[in-house]
């Protein structure tokens, strides 16, 4: 019994000196990265953005650009749809999901379209939720009139 | 969703060609920087009125508003640039020539832009062209592409040779029915084995005097956003008919089947149908002349005058292949209409300019609507005309708000 207690407390010695080790090691190679990429200290700065920042960046300005309103799968669209035409050809469009598959069928077959793979349902979802066709009737009312006193 | 594969979607490159100009060492342009050049340059890269609406600006879509069309002559900074593909860039147009070839024409040759200035007679009509799509927007179900408002329509001068004189300067056989065109513009997708567009005229109109083969808009080069150096216009029919940057005829002994002359394209149904309904190809014909139409072009709607005052009221009527008879106006929603005075138009072809001096009974919201007749008898409809599958010949009546206090 007195051996065998011995023997497991020589094991958690071994267990323990192991894993100080370990971390010796973790402690010194972070410090060896970090004396050659300094920059990793510094969370944000300029001119080197992480990738997250960098492609909120790029989605805001592209936003800004596009006017197409944020929404679940608006990076599928952008990532697809973009390349060959602006988003403002999205933005001004309004229409039904089947209609918006529809113009994806005729982009796939007279535009040189690529298939959308699992994108496409992501895409028609964005399109139909944020882009549905609103009724109209016959004749709207003026809308948006700025109201001015004419000069004579 | 890959973030490597977009960021690169939004590279320098994807950036120029949405805006339709090289970005010089674009592919040094550090990831993180994105110009702030877009819609603002348009006004300076095309020098458009700051009231111009961009629709799109891949390939470039650019409306006028009905206020900034008060002009007789359309400037060229208040034209509509309806492209289809991305703007060739030509700097020169000393080299330019235009090619003549198809089934029907009497030789395969060649005319360089010099040959056509100086050795051609030299016309100048003002021609009215109009985007077929024009008003799509109020379409209901609505129809795929620019949602164009009202201000799709130009009349600018036009100067250039008659399409007719160079038809018989190449020679063309009996067989002649359609004249197709190319022009320099890139597709969108880049292939340059593609055509952006190639429509075109039936012979019937490439011989009439006003078609031209114009080098000159308003007695200045043609800009390069409306088709430097070269430019068919067949004014009254859909302005895709008259093709930018022109580098081809096609001389065809049949219809015309080029980019976006076939299909749905510039295209409604032979028949009338229900609002939302589906229209198979062959079902489908070419639109050729323009509806007749008008536009209020002051004052711009919103306008708040006093009780005692008269509104004075002005703007252009249209008519495709025809002529304007009558342009009246009502400020009742269309309950009784009166006489505007109405001008002829400076050639066939034209839009004319209307006015009148309205006197209104009491205080309150008004709407003063304009409706055009053409020399057939037809008139604008107050409220949508035909829903056809692609949203073309939108003609409805034209109204803005004005207020009395």
């Amino acid at each position: 019994m007195h051996e065998d207690q011995i023997r497991k407390l020589l094991d958690l010695l071994r267990y323990i000196i192991g894993i100080l080790i370990v971390l010796l090691i973790l402690l010194f190679g972070s410090t060896f990265y970090l004396y050659f990429n300094p920059d990793r200290l510094v969370p944000v700065r300029v001119g080197n953005n992480s990738d997250k920042q960098l492609q909120e960046k790029a989605e805001k300005t592209t936003l800004l650009n596009s006017e197409l309103v944020e929404g679940a799968g608006l990076s599928a669209v952008l990532t697809n749809c973009t390349g060959c035409h602006s988003a403002k050809l999205i933005a001004q469009n309004r229409a039904t999901r089947e209609g918006w598959l529809s113009m994806i069928r005729w982009m796939q077959g007279t535009q040189g379209l690529w298939d959308l793979g699992e994108n496409e349902e992501i895409i028609l979802d964005y399109l139909a939720t944020n882009y549905s066709p609103q009724k109209k009737g016959r004749r709207q009312n003026l809308g948006k009139i700025e109201w001015y006193v004419l000069e004579r | 969703m890959d973030r490597r594969s977009f960021l690169n979607k939004v590279s320098a490159g994807s950036i120029a060609t949405m805006i339709g100009v090289d970005i010089v060492f674009g592919s040094n342009m550090s990831s993180d920087y994105i110009p702030v050049i877009f819609e603002q340059d348009l006004y300076s890269v095309f020098g458009k009125h700051k009231d111009m609406i961009v629709l799109n600006d891949r390939p470039w879509n650019v409306e006028a508003q009905p206020h900034i069309l008060d002009d007789r002559v359309t400037p060229a900074n208040k034209m509509f640039i309806r492209n289809n593909g991305i703007i060739p860039s030509i700097k020169d147009s000393s080299d330019w020539e235009l090619k003549i070839a198809g089934k029907s024409a009497k030789t395969s040759r060649s005319y360089s832009l010099e040959v056509l200035k100086s050795r051609f007679t030299k016309y100048t009509y003002q021609l009215t062209l109009e985007c077929a799509g024009n008003g799509r927007s109020e379409f209901d179900p609505p129809a795929k592409g620019n949602q164009w408002t009202l201000g799709a329509v130009s009349c600018a001068r036009w100067s250039g040779l008659r399409l007719r004189d160079l038809m018989e300067d190449a020679g063309y056989n009996a067989d002649l029915v359609y004249i197709g065109y190319t022009g320099a513009d890139t597709h969108l997708s880049g292939d340059p084995a593609r055509d952006s567009i190639s429509r075109g005229i039936p012979l019937e109109k490439a011989i009439q005097d006003e078609t031209l083969l114009a080098y000159e808009m308003n007695g200045n080069d043609i800009p390069i956003a409306h088709g430097f150096p070269l430019r068919l216009v067949a004014g009254g029919w859909p302005a895709s008919a008259s093709g930018k940057w022109l580098d081809t005829l096609l001389l065809r002994n049949k219809v015309h089947d080029g980019e976006k002359m076939t299909g749905q394209s510039y295209r409604i149904p032979c028949e009338t149908v229900e609002p939302g309904a589906k229209v198979a190809d062959e079902d489908m014909c070419i639109i050729e002349s323009m509806p007749v139409k008008s536009l209020i072009t002051f004052p711009k709607s919103g306008a708040v005058i006093k009780r005692n005052e008269t509104l004075p009221v002005r703007g252009h009527a249209w008519a495709g292949e025809l002529a304007v008879r009558e342009v009246q106006y009502s400020i009742d929603f269309g309950a009784t209409w009166q006489k505007a005075k109405l001008e002829s138009p400076v050639n066939r072809l034209a839009w004319q300019h209307f006015n009148a001096k309205i006197k209104f009974p009491r205080n309150g919201y008004y709407e003063v609507w304009a409706r055009a007749t053409d020399s057939n008898g037809k008139a604008q409809p107050m409220v949508l005309p035909g829903w056809n599958p692609k949203g073309y010949l939108n003609n409805a009546c034209h109204r803005i708000a004005v207020k009395v206090e």
